[in-house]
């Protein structure tokens, strides 16, 4: 028994510095736990955390990086369409023969696209970004409208395997929704990657295309 | 017509009689729930789903991070993109459809590949841009699990190509052999010709047409008077008189959904000041007709009375007539002078109708009032079948006697069930048996092929209209051609591949066979850019018309005479079989869509039933419908010429006395997969009753002297008309609260006395109109729980309906059930009040129970600006957009119903179980992509197709040179199928739009004004044109 903890002749107590333990539980670690909990659920369980940097590997090595980056392939040369439907489709295995057919026509890498081009089927690609079943994303308004491939799609030219670079949420697109001029350019930079959006020039488009994204049910579900 | 403020208006007979069991019953606003433990399909109970959810939450806690992410899902690209086809953007393409040989052109709506919509091609004059419910709801059949997969033979299913060259072997062998085929009356020309190369080819053969919903009386007639059958295509255009001889012309009988777009143009009032120009339309008829529904006069008659009724009309017309073999009550007699004079006074302007169920002599009659009148009717040759061919009935008996004599070694049928079609005395299932071999072009798996003796039998599955090629000849000689949609699914084959391969040509496509005769028929100069046209309008010149009018008049009656008929009595009842506006011959028994969607008159769905007049019912002791929710009614034994059947008994009012109506194309199995459907599932049940075997080929449509008595037992019938549907109008005690009425409507006479008599609030003639609704006027202070928002911007969408053209067809609710991928409940579900149809056609009687009027009013949800379904929801699941639209939100919604039920007009629909669950993928393939399909728990209903509202902004922008167009042909999938276009839609914010003109009609009003509800769907209050001469 150490002398300096207990007052000699009294009776045998908790010494004194026990009573700020509730003090320092409740006044200092529960506020921080409490706050790292929510913290952690806010971000560890959002879309941002979970989806964002999905890579699925898929069965041919494509690289946007090479094609788009640096052999400067026009994002519509393969999906066609982006901007009169609403879905910007993935390209047919002719796409790929296009080229490949006299290119790197032995390449290992695109043993599956031959095989696709030779026996009619299809190249099975792993989807990367997906909206729920019940949102109707409409490709063609938003690039008529005059948004970046880059803004949902991310820096698709430095990418050697897509990866999601955006979250794909409802909160996501609502941000883009209040606020389009942050994310408008002109019609000319749809595909460009790295353009820096110039707020100025989002709200002269969005007066001059009259520009209004719906924030109510059905204009994006049905 | 003073009625409009007295009128009371009934969905049953205990509303009408408002008796306390009735009462109890409205009083709770909703139906009893029946006993609400329907059983889980198979698989997991949910208890065992609780544990499971309970058991793999904590599996996912163990497995990591990596659990949360979706399962891949792959993209699967085309090999070599078809240049036509970019994903996203449907396709559409032109074609041809029949039913019963009655030809509609068509656009289906296809979707990367798979057909998913069907509608009416504008260019087709039997169409004119809108169709039927069947004609709808044929494209499911395309994708039913149960069609018939691939040709048996030799123990293994055969392809295409092998079926073919089957066939080409046999044909090869059948040289020198009996041959007889059958075929339903497809008024195809390459049918026809292949018609002729087989007759040619198997001499001797015999080719027997069969329709079991027969046009033989029609047939009889034009032989008799014009010396060849024609078919008569009246002139609606311009029409100011028209008497009905029992037609149901809106209903199926002729070219239909031209003659109801047709019909409608003459009583179309709108924004029109004057009413006086509308046509007037007078039924006389036994049985309860869609047309006789909306007949401004009515005329109830026993099935001869109508004869003695044509009689007596043509008597005062100046057409020589028989005597007739009935007497006309005195109230008829009054009717047929009056109904003489007005067609006298119309002259050119009359027309004077037959319909298939009347003998030849009525048709002859018809047919000599308007050479007599001067009417605008055509005649046109019969191309269903061959010019020397028997009628229907006797072919059947021709057939069977020659199949039972033994003197058919070969017998080749071409489609159709006649196992179950035929008529009770040529009863195919025996002596089919005696045919030495037969060939069956089959759907699937049916009486008939039961029938068939499998030794001796190759069953050939058929190629729906999808996806086969063909052309149709409609009624006027106008030909379409049939352009596929999609491969066939299964190794099927079509009537022209079968004839062609049977012929020897085993290699023959049907693209070849259609294109090369034409090619043939109009040379080959130009052909290839002629025929792209032909198949982009989907129509081919009129140049090449496959038949040209008739000019030759009508002589006389051509001997025929009075039919000898004696007036039903208590003991000796009439018998009348009607084909069924659902099921048509039977052929869409299968056919959910069709099983589901109630009968226009008695509300029935999923059944047939004997339909017995309230007179007829009392004196045999059968009950109107009691009150309880288990819908259970009597049952009735009908004997005829020794044949019984015991079925179900509903009072129908409106029938002739001592008239038992039959319905045709029951009684047999629906074999698909609903996961609710009253049974054990996966098993197939057979629904309604089959009257086949009181059907006798000399009295295929009316027989007399029938036996009907009531025996034992009950049956559940699933009827739609219930008390949960707006009822607020409907206890007797309400209305002294002066609640404006639900229907309303007025007479030419009454319209031009106070155009403005539908108004809200205002409910009697001539009285003072405020511009307020009555609710403003009674309480000025209050105002509205939401706030005001402005709706002056933007498009704001509505809709009205116009209720004089509405004919309750039901096209609007196929339409709707195809394009928003409404799940089909099954019977027992429709019983405990869950049907998920978006449109509820309410059919309210008035008047006399004997013989009421009917008001046809379709109601789905009214898009309320201060919707009260939206400020009870909790979650927020229900919610307006800025353009007054009232939004679903599915993901949201967690089943509370309470938005159901703060809903005054109870249009929304709730999912009870996940309805789509376990269906075959192929029915999938239907569905349309730009629409949510529902998951148990959520609330639905009508979004005024918010997908297509969405497309067309979406084209607006990409063409802002057509801006406006595109925006003015946004159109719902109701109003597009609408054959009489009585609905209308559009922007309301456009005082140029069809919509806004109509809003601002005298005639508009809007349901249930006194709620405030601020409707974006508002109604044009009916216009009859009563007869002020008609005898009351």
């Amino acid at each position: 028994m150490n002398e300096k903890d207990t007052n000699p002749g009294e009776p045998w107590v908790f010494p004194k510095w026990h009573n700020r333990i509730p003090l320092i539980f409740f006044g200092v670690i529960g506020p921080v736990v409490s706050v790292l909990a929510v913290a952690g659920v806010w971000y560890y369980f959002s879309p941002r955390f979970t989806d964002v940097g999905y890579r699925p590997e898929q069965p041919v090595p494509y690289s946007h990086k090479l094609h788009v980056g640096e052999l400067g392939l026009d994002c519509r040369y393969c999906h066609t369409g982006a901007e009169i439907s609403s879905s910007a489709r993935v390209p047919p295995t002719q796409t790929c023969m296009n080229c490949h057919t006299q290119i790197k026509t032995d390449s290992p890498d695109l043993r599956l696209v031959r095989e696709s081009w030779i026996e009619d089927k299809p190249v099975e690609w792993v989807r990367v970004h997906k909206t729920p079943d019940y949102a109707y994303f409409e490709h063609s308004a938003h690039v008529q409208a005059g948004v970046g491939c880059e803004s949902c799609h991310g820096r698709i030219d430095q990418m050697v395997e897509v990866t999601l670079a955006e979250p794909l949420n409802m909160g996501w697109c609502l941000d883009c929704h209040r606020a389009p001029e942050k994310h408008l350019r002109p019609a000319s930079e749809v595909t460009t990657m790295g353009y820096v959006v110039d707020e100025a020039m989002g709200l002269k488009l969005k007066d001059e295309k009259g520009i209004n994204p719906p924030l109510h049910w059905s204009g994006c579900h049905r | 017509m003073k009625s409009d403020t007295t009128r009371k208006y009934w969905r049953s007979f205990d509303e009408r009689n408002q008796t306390d069991a009735y009462k109890a019953e409205v009083s709770r606003e909703f139906q009893d729930e029946l006993d609400v433990s329907t059983p889980e399909p198979e698989g997991t109970s949910r208890r065992g789903f609780l544990g499971w959810v309970g058991a793999s939450l904590a599996a996912s806690g163990l497995a990591g991070c990596d659990a949360i992410r979706r399962p891949a899902e792959k993209i699967l690209p085309y090999s070599v993109a078809p240049e036509e086809i970019l994903p996203g953007i449907p396709q559409y393409y032109a074609s041809v459809t029949q039913v019963g040989g009655e030809v509609v052109g068509v656009l289906v709506e296809s979707h990367e590949g798979r057909p998913t919509k069907v509608e009416g091609n504008p260019l087709h004059r039997g169409s004119l841009g809108a169709l039927s419910a069947l004609h709808q709801s044929q494209v499911l059949d395309l994708y039913d699990p149960q069609r018939l997969r691939a040709t048996a033979a030799n123990g293994r299913a055969l392809s295409a190509a092998e079926a073919r060259a089957l066939l080409a072997e046999k044909g090869a062998a059948w040289a020198g052999k009996r041959v007889a085929f059958l075929a339903e009356g497809v008024p195809s020309p390459q049918l026809a010709r292949l018609r002729a190369a087989a007759l040619a080819r198997f001499a001797g053969a015999q080719w027997f047409t069969y329709e079991s919903v027969s046009d033989d009386h029609q047939r009889a007639a034009t032989q008799a008077v014009f010396g060849e059958a024609l078919r008569p295509v009246y002139g609606f255009a311009g029409a100011k008189t028209i008497l009905s001889l029992d037609a149901d012309f809106l209903g199926g009988e002729g070219p239909a959904v031209a003659a109801a777009r047709q019909w409608a143009d003459t009583r179309r009032v709108g924004a029109n000041k004057d009413a006086s120009a509308l046509s007037r339309l007078y039924a006389v008829e036994a049985s309860f007709s869609l047309t006789g529904s909306n007949a401004d006069h009515r005329v109830r008659a026993s099935h001869a009375q109508v004869e003695a009724f044509a009689i007596a009309v043509a008597g005062q017309l100046g057409v020589s007539a028989p005597a007739a073999s009935v007497v006309l009550e005195d109230r008829q007699v009054k009717a047929a002078a009056a109904v003489a004079a007005d067609l006298r006074a119309s002259g050119a302007g009359a027309l004077v109708l037959a319909g298939r169920k009347q003998p030849p002599v009525v048709h002859a009659l018809a047919a000599a009032m308007n050479a007599a009148l001067g009417a605008s009717v055509r005649y046109y040759p019969d191309a269903r079948r061959a010019p020397d061919a028997l009628g229907d009935m006797a072919a059947a008996k021709a057939l069977v006697a020659a199949l039972s004599a033994g003197e058919v070694d070969v017998l080749v049928i071409l489609g159709g069930n006649p196992a179950y079609t035929f008529p009770a005395d040529a009863k195919l299932a025996d002596a089919v048996k005696k045919a030495g071999e037969v060939v069956y072009l089959a759907d699937m798996t049916n009486e008939t092929t039961a029938a068939l003796d499998a030794a001796k039998a190759v069953v050939v599955p058929r190629a729906h209209y999808l996806e086969a090629w063909g052309d149709l000849a409609h009624i006027d000689g106008q030909v379409a051609l049939q352009q596929p949609l999609i491969q066939p699914l299964h190794a099927a084959l079509s009537e022209l591949e079968l004839l062609a391969a049977l012929l020897g040509d085993k290699d023959a496509k049907g693209y070849d066979l259609v294109r090369g005769a034409w090619k043939d028929a109009t040379g080959a100069v130009g052909f290839h850019k002629r025929w792209r046209r032909w198949l982009h309008e989907g129509v081919v010149d009129d140049a090449h018309a496959a038949f040209a009018a008739s000019p030759k008049a009508p002589s006389g009656l051509g001997g025929l005479t009075a039919t000898a008929a004696a007036a039903p009595a208590a003991d000796k009842l009439d018998v009348l079989f009607v084909p069924s506006h659902n099921l048509f011959d039977g052929r869409f028994a299968n056919n959910s869509w069709q099983q589901e969607v109630p009968d226009p008159l008695t509300k029935i769905t999923w059944d047939n039933a004997a339909l017995l007049s309230p007179a007829t019912a009392k004196a045999l002791g059968v009950v109107e419908r009691p009150v309880d929710s288990d819908f259970a009614v009597d049952m009735v034994e009908v004997t005829l010429n020794g044949a019984t059947l015991k079925t179900a008994a509903w009072v129908m009012p409106g029938l002739a006395d001592n008239t038992v109506v039959l319905t045709l194309g029951y009684g047999r199995e629906f074999k698909n997969y609903l996961p609710y459907q009253e049974g054990s599932y996966n098993d197939s049940t057979v629904y309604g009753f089959d009257v086949g075997p009181l059907r006798a080929s000399a009295a295929p449509f009316a027989a007399s002297g029938a036996k009907v008595t009531k025996v034992e037992g009950s049956y559940f019938i699933a009827a739609v008309q219930r008390y949960d549907n707006s009822r607020q109008h409907s206890i007797e005690g309400f209305e002294n609260m002066e609640r404006p009425k639900i229907v309303r409507e007025t007479t030419v006479a009454g319209y031009a006395e106070n155009p403005t008599f539908a108004k809200p609030g205002i409910i009697q003639h001539g009285a003072p109109m405020p511009d307020k609704t009555k609710f403003a006027v009674l309480h000025p202070e209050a105002k509205s729980i939401y706030g005001d928002f402005d709706y002056s911007q933007g498009h704001q969408w509505g809709m009205v309906i116009d209720l004089s053209t509405c004919t309750g067809c039901n096209a609007c609710m196929v339409a709707c059930v195809a394009e928003n991928n409404i799940p089909m409940v099954g019977k027992d579900q429709v019983r405990r009040g869950r049907e998920m149809h978006w449109i509820r056609m309410d059919r309210y009687f008035t008047g006399d129970d004997a013989n009421p009027e009917v008001v046809h009013q379709p109601i789905a949800c009214q898009q309320c600006e201060t919707a009260p379904c939206e400020n009870v929801c909790p979650v927020a699941a229900t919610v307006h957009s800025p353009e007054g639209l009232n939004d679903m939100v599915y993901n949201r919604c967690i089943g509370t119903r309470y938005c159901a039920n703060n809903c005054p007009l109870k249009v929304r629909r709730f999912n009870f179980y996940n309805y789509s669950k376990g269906q075959d993928e192929l029915i999938h393939m239907q569905r349309n992509p730009n629409v949510t399909v529902r998951f148990r728990g959520v609330m639905e209903k009508c979004t005024y197709c918010v997908q297509r509202i969405n497309k067309g902004k979406r084209n607006a922008a990409l063409n802002p040179e057509v801006k406006q167009q595109i925006i003015d042909r946004i159109t719902p999938a109701c109003a597009q199928g609408c054959p009489t276009k009585a609905i209308t839609f559009g922007d309301i914010n456009n005082p140029k739009s069809e919509v806004a003109q109509l809003k601002a009609a005298a005639l508009d009003y809007v349901l249930l004004s006194e709620l405030n509800l601020q409707s974006r769907t508002s109604f044009l209050a009916k216009v009859r044109n009563p007869n002020p001469s008609f005898p009351g």
